[in-house]
């Protein structure tokens, strides 16, 4: 639980934490496979650890909500995009179910960036700049 | 490019809007799939349908104030009871931001001490914290 945080400590984590280097992040994405060779150091393992992390927990929820899904009673949007998967059959469409052949769905939220913004809104209460991504594997 | 009119209109055009996936981004973001990564057609269909959903959901509407008002009284009960003590208030406003976006996403809500909810709140910030880092180099080099 991060409750009452040092700021000295939270001050260490976030630069354990970080791979955000300028160094590193040109390596990243401008020369990936040197990035892969040093993977330790570039950043890379950091990398994949976080997008691994985030497609475990996106694909955990669809899947639980494929196996619960009820066509006449969509709960929330991830029910919402899988009604629309199964409906499309518009095979150029960007919902048709061959695009991603396990139709598995993740989701992020461009949301993110309204709580990074949030601190000089003022009101997190209206949030006005939420945005899904959605994408199948 | 200098003036409004120059730096603006390049901004509306679809043709210079295009995102070309690195490595990376595919890796991050899913290909060219979704809002983030995606251009042209795929990405008009997926907001379209991103945007009329979360509408239906309540989002923006009024509906979603009883959602936002139940964060927000968590959020006041927890600083009430931290006693005075000098606290972060940066996670803590996240925490409840995250929250009431991830119920209309997943119909899910965790408390705000809850260990899924800090490790997904970790993972986006962690995860933007790059994106930004990439925008500002790219920008810098520019």
């Amino acid at each position: 639980m991060l409750i009452q945080l040092n700021f000295n400590q939270l001050r260490t984590q976030r630069l354990l934490l970080d791979f955000t280097s300028p160094i590193k992040v040109a390596l990243l994405f401008f020369y990936p496979k040197i990035a892969k060779f040093f993977s330790k150091y570039s950043g890379w393992d950091d990398l994949v650890m976080s997008a691994q992390s985030k497609r475990d927990l996106f694909e955990r929820i669809i899947q639980e909500h494929s196996e619960t899904f009820q066509e006449d009673n969509p709960r929330d949007f991830v029910d919402m995009y899988l009604q629309e998967v199964r409906r499309t059959r518009n095979k150029f469409s960007s919902f048709h179910a061959t695009v991603g052949s396990s139709c598995k769905i993740l989701i992020l939220s461009k949301f993110l960036r309204s709580f990074l913004n949030f601190h000089t809104r003022r009101e997190f209460l209206t949030i006005c700049n939420v945005g899904l991504f959605c994408c199948w594997v | 490019m200098c003036g409004e009119l120059w730096q603006c209109t390049p901004l509306i055009d679809a043709a210079v809007s295009g995102r070309k996936p690195t490595e990376a981004t595919s890796f991050l973001l899913g290909d060219e799939f979704g809002i983030l990564q995606a251009s042209g057609d795929v990405w008009l269909e997926q907001r379209r349908f991103s945007m009329k959903t979360l509408r239906d959901f309540g989002f923006g509407r009024a509906s979603m104030e009883d959602m936002i008002l139940e964060e927000a009284r968590e959020l006041c009960d927890w600083i009430r009871n931290q006693g005075g003590a000098p606290i972060e208030l940066n996670r803590r406003f996240s925490l409840a931001v995250v929250n009431s976006l991830w119920r209309i996403l997943t119909g899910e809500r965790y408390e705000h001490d809850d260990k899924a909810l800090l490790d997904i709140l970790d993972n986006l910030e962690r995860w933007i914290k790059l994106q930004l880092k990439v925008f500002k180099n790219s920008h810098s080099e520019c």
